[in-house]
């Protein structure tokens, strides 16, 4: 269990390395020369010296990868600026550090994962259950015709045409807003509900899909046989001997797009105009903010790594044959 | 009137027939082997008597101790199975969940069955795991599947069927994915355990030599049929049918020269 | 004795376990009738085999027509826009009412006879001829992309999982950091840097290195259980060199699988590349790409549904279309 628990951090530390090098090599290998984009268009060249030599654009290329490295660890200054850690520099477009606007818009974010995750969870679920469970009935094969919709439906198509029904023709909603939850619940329920409803919809249709496999399998197994040889009530051998192990892979899944969508949703963000971490990124895209990709890039890829840990570690606790390491 | 009676059974699954018309009736405490090569119906209707077939169209009947088990309520029937008539199954790591110790499946069998508190369950799955003959049986219950050998495993299988002291047991292929010398010990736990609780066993193997050890009778099934049922002995040292002799001939012995060709059908 | 982990799930259909079915339950497809044919039978055998598959599948079937029907579009764009006489890049401004801020003239996304499915807004470039040549961009990169990492999948996959040792580790530990990588977003940083050039290629790039190892996974674990299997181990016993083994005896039983991972991550860069097209990271204006097109009409949805309606319903369709066929094989 310590083994596989050192392994397992091992290989998180070594994909955040290899994603910070990626990042680094991206920012500075670009065409695009980052002193020219931090000065803006009118500019001296004696300008763009300075600021080449504030940035550290004048080092060589390992220690530039080394400073950058060092920031985001340890925080460093950029030419006589003080950028505390973890530094991710400072935005092209309006001079705020990154990690400020990354942490400014974190909630945004985390409000919409947090409840898209929580509705495909209970409805995907328990529809990919009672499917398996019912194979081949008219529920079974709605559910799954419903599930390969919801999968096949691109994001923003059914972002657009929920607001354009729900907010244009019908106004039963408004426009959604970016308001805290305690500020004001009501706006904030009205202004989450059709980002939920939107990634819930995709997400769901993946889950009903992958469990109703899982349980499928679970119920061949040899093992649910020994369960019914013992003369269990169909019930327990289905809750205890068939959704224990169907489940288990899908808790995994979970924390996998959990943690891809708290690095934000960019295509449901921007479709409803709310200021997450995604739309922060869409923003700096359009107007070539390149310190704000990669530092959403990262944060991102942060909280990827982190969920695929986590994901190990809850697997190695639900699965005894981790836990205990396998014969 | 026997113990389990199995008359003109019929198993069909869509498109092919895996038991045809097979009858044989099994006393208290005798053994009866069901011997036959791979795909013979034998594993078939074994699950039949239990139960356990899904998918698959039955006829005929089969009667445990006068009750039918096809025609009966599913509940009734379901009451019967782990309690009076239990299984052993072939591959014990697959028949075992890996997500419960060991000590917590055998006592989800006796509980299913019997009123007992946590405390008595606990130790009537001592008792059974120790009677099989696993040491530290106490500390060792609450290990999982996976942290035992193979044959340990089939111990904790056969601790589970008779945790309930059944009267009969179906023991399919219960040596097949065993080591050939664990198979020697769980053969000999088993004829041990059965002499002791007076069990009824409905032996199902493809291994002669397995059946010559323990069983009282022999049944030869031949694609989903009877070719040919005898007491043991006899069997073995006259046999009537040709396949039932082509089926003696293959087992390879060590105290006669290997044949210079094997015995193939002449058709 | 041998833990025997489930590898693969268990196809849905069958329950090989607790239904021990005998020999003649495999029984093949009697050949009665078409015993004159038999001259081409390995070919024809398994198209007839894979339309057999097809044929009591309505869904797939349908999902099959929406593809054809779409790559024939595709591949007539020209003579599409030749026939109606709309250029995907002409500017209408006739048919955009500048009073109204630009929205098309007429309703309805400004469908008329001229203009089938409407006109952009704004610009009033014709929306049929768009989607037409929108359907190129989409299917042909989606296509190159699946190709790519096919082919880097395959090759990458079949070595490490035949020749093991080093090569495998190192194969397999690559496969492991690209697919635990948040590939999306890392595809929009590296998109969004990328110069201007061609976009297309670019894209196929991208798309196909993040794509690979989840066709180098699966065909590494086959390639390792059929390097074990008796026939590779007769052919070895035989003489024959790796090429000959890993060519005539590896090579041809990774086709299966391979054709289903290729054709499942079909809709899959379909929609990545609209997704990333959608942002703004894939193809430019005025280039038209189903994404792209979709994007542009973000600011006009509430005064002109139709103008999102119409490139999305062709995005669903594509999709759908694959996914149906995908799920099939």
């Amino acid at each position: 269990m310590i083994v596989y628990l050192v392994k397992r951090l091992a290989a998180a530390a070594a994909i955040l390395l290899v994603v910070c090098a990626l990042t680094f090599a991206i920012f500075y290998l670009a065409p695009d020369d980052p002193a020219q984009k931090a000065c803006g268009k009118a500019c001296t060249p004696e300008r763009i010296e300075e600021i080449r030599g504030q940035l550290g654009l004048d080092r060589p290329v390992p220690e530039q990868f080394a400073r950058y490295l060092e920031g985001i660890v340890a925080g460093r200054s950029y030419g006589g600026v003080q950028c505390p850690f973890p530094c991710l520099g400072f935005s092209f477009q309006t001079n705020v550090p990154v990690q400020e606007l990354l942490v400014s818009r974190l909630p945004v974010s985390a409000s919409i994962a947090v409840g898209a995750a929580a509705l495909w969870l209970l409805t995907g679920v328990s529809a990919g259950v009672l499917a398996a469970l019912t194979k081949g009935s008219w529920w079974d094969r709605a559910a799954m015709a419903a599930a390969l919709g919801g999968i096949s439906v691109p994001i923003y198509l059914t972002a657009l045409v929920l607001q354009y029904v729900l907010v244009v023709v019908l106004g039963v909603l408004p426009y959604p807003r970016a308001v805290g939850l305690l500020e004001d619940p009501v706006v904030w329920l009205q202004s989450m509900l059709m980002p939920w409803v939107a990634l819930a919809a995709l997400y769901a249709g993946m889950y009903a899909r992958l469990s109703r496999t899982e349980v499928i399998g679970a119920l061949g197994q040899n093992f649910v046989r020994t369960a019914r040889a013992k003369g269990l009530p169909e019930a327990t051998v289905v809750r205890r001997h068939a959704l224990r192990p169907a489940l288990t892979p899908i808790v995994t899944v979970f924390g996998m797009d959990l943690g891809a969508l708290l690095g934000g949703a960019l295509i449901t963000e921007s479709v409803f105009g709310l200021p997450g971490v995604g739309k922060l990124a869409a923003d700096a895209i359009n107007s070539s903010d390149q310190p704000v990709i990669i530092g959403v890039t990262l944060f991102a890829a942060g909280f990827i790594v982190v969920a695929n840990v986590v994901v190990d570690l809850l697997y190695a606790v639900l699965d005894p044959r981790i836990r205990l390491g396998a014969a | 009137m026997s113990l389990l009676e199995v008359e003109a059974l019929t198993v069909r699954f869509p498109g092919v027939t895996a038991v045809d018309g097979l009858s044989f009736d099994l006393d208290k405490g005798r053994v009866l082997g069901l011997v036959g090569e791979s795909g013979c119906g034998k594993s078939v209707t074994s699950l039949a008597v239990m139960g356990l077939l899904r998918d698959a169209e039955t006829e005929g009947g089969i009667r445990f101790d006068g009750q039918d088990l096809l025609a009966g309520r599913p509940k009734a029937v379901r009451r019967l199975r782990g309690d009076r008539l239990a299984m052993i199954f072939q591959d014990p790591l697959s028949s075992l969940n890996p997500y419960y110790p060991v000590g917590f499946q055998i006592a989800e069998a006796y509980k299913a069955h019997r009123r007992a508190g946590r405390a008595a369950a606990r130790a009537v799955v001592v008792r059974m795991l120790e009677r099989v003959g696993i040491p530290e049986a106490e500390r060792r219950a609450r290990d999982y599947p996976h942290q035992f050998s193979g044959g340990m495993r089939q111990r904790v299988m056969i601790a589970m069927a008779l945790c309930l002291e059944p009267e009969l047991i179906i023991a399919d292929e219960p040596t097949t994915a065993l080591d050939v010398t664990v198979q020697a010990q769980i053969l000999a736990l088993l004829d041990e355990l059965r002499t002791e609780y007076g069990t009824a066993v409905l032996l199902i193997t493809h291994d002669l030599g397995v059946v010559a050890g323990m069983a009282d009778e022999v049944l030869v099934m031949r694609e989903g049929r009877e070719v040919e049922r005898g007491e043991v002995m006899e069997l073995f040292d006259r046999p009537r049918e040709p396949y039932t002799r082509r089926l003696l001939a293959a087992v390879p012995r060590v105290d006669r020269p290997v044949p210079d060709r094997l015995p193939v059908e002449d058709s | 004795m041998r833990p025997a982990p489930r590898a693969t799930p268990p196809p849905e259909t069958a329950d090989p376990e607790t239904v021990p079915v005998p020999e003649p339950a495999r029984a093949v497809v009697p050949e009665g009738k078409d015993a004159a044919d038999r001259g081409a039978r390995g070919r024809s055998a398994r198209a007839r085999a894979f339309a057999g598959r097809f044929a009591g599948n309505r869904p797939a079937l349908a999902g099959a027509v929406v593809i054809a029907v779409l790559v024939t579009m595709a591949l007539a764009a020209p003579l599409v826009t030749a026939l109606t006489g709309q250029s995907p890049y002409a500017f209408h401004p006739e048919a955009v009412d500048p009073a109204m801020g630009g929205l098309p003239r007429g309703g309805w996304g400004g469908i008329s006879a001229e203009h089938p499915l409407g006109v952009e807004p704004g610009s009033g470039r014709d929306v049929l001829a768009r989607v037409v040549w929108g359907a190129r961009v989409s299917l042909l990169i989606s296509l190159l992309a699946t190709l790519l990492s096919t082919a880097i999948g395959t090759v990458l996959g079949l070595v490490a999982g035949f020749t093991g040792g080093w090569t495998d580790m190192a194969i397999g530990r690559l496969m492991d950091l690209l697919m635990s990588f948040p590939s999306l977003i890392f595809m929009i940083a590296l998109m969004s840097v990328a110069p201007d050039g061609n976009r297309e290629l670019m894209l196929v790039a991208v798309l196909g290195l993040f794509g690979w190892p989840y066709v180098g996974r699966i065909v590494r674990g086959q390639a390792m259980a059929l390097a074990g299997r008796e026939f590779v181990e007769a052919a070895r016993v035989l003489g024959a060199s790796r090429r000959q083994i890993l060519f005539r005896e590896i090579l041809p039983n990774l086709r299966a699988p391979v054709m289903v991972v290729a054709t499942l991550s079909i809709p899959g860069y379909i929609a990545t590349e609209a997704g990333l097209s959608f942002l703004g990271v894939g193809v430019r204006p005025p280039t038209p790409s189903w994404g792209q097109m979709i994007a542009s009409a973000v600011p006009w949805y509430a005064a002109d549904p139709v103008y999102f309606l119409v490139p999305g319903l062709f995005l669903l369709a594509a999709v759908l279309a694959f996914n149906l066929v995908g799920d099939a094989l």
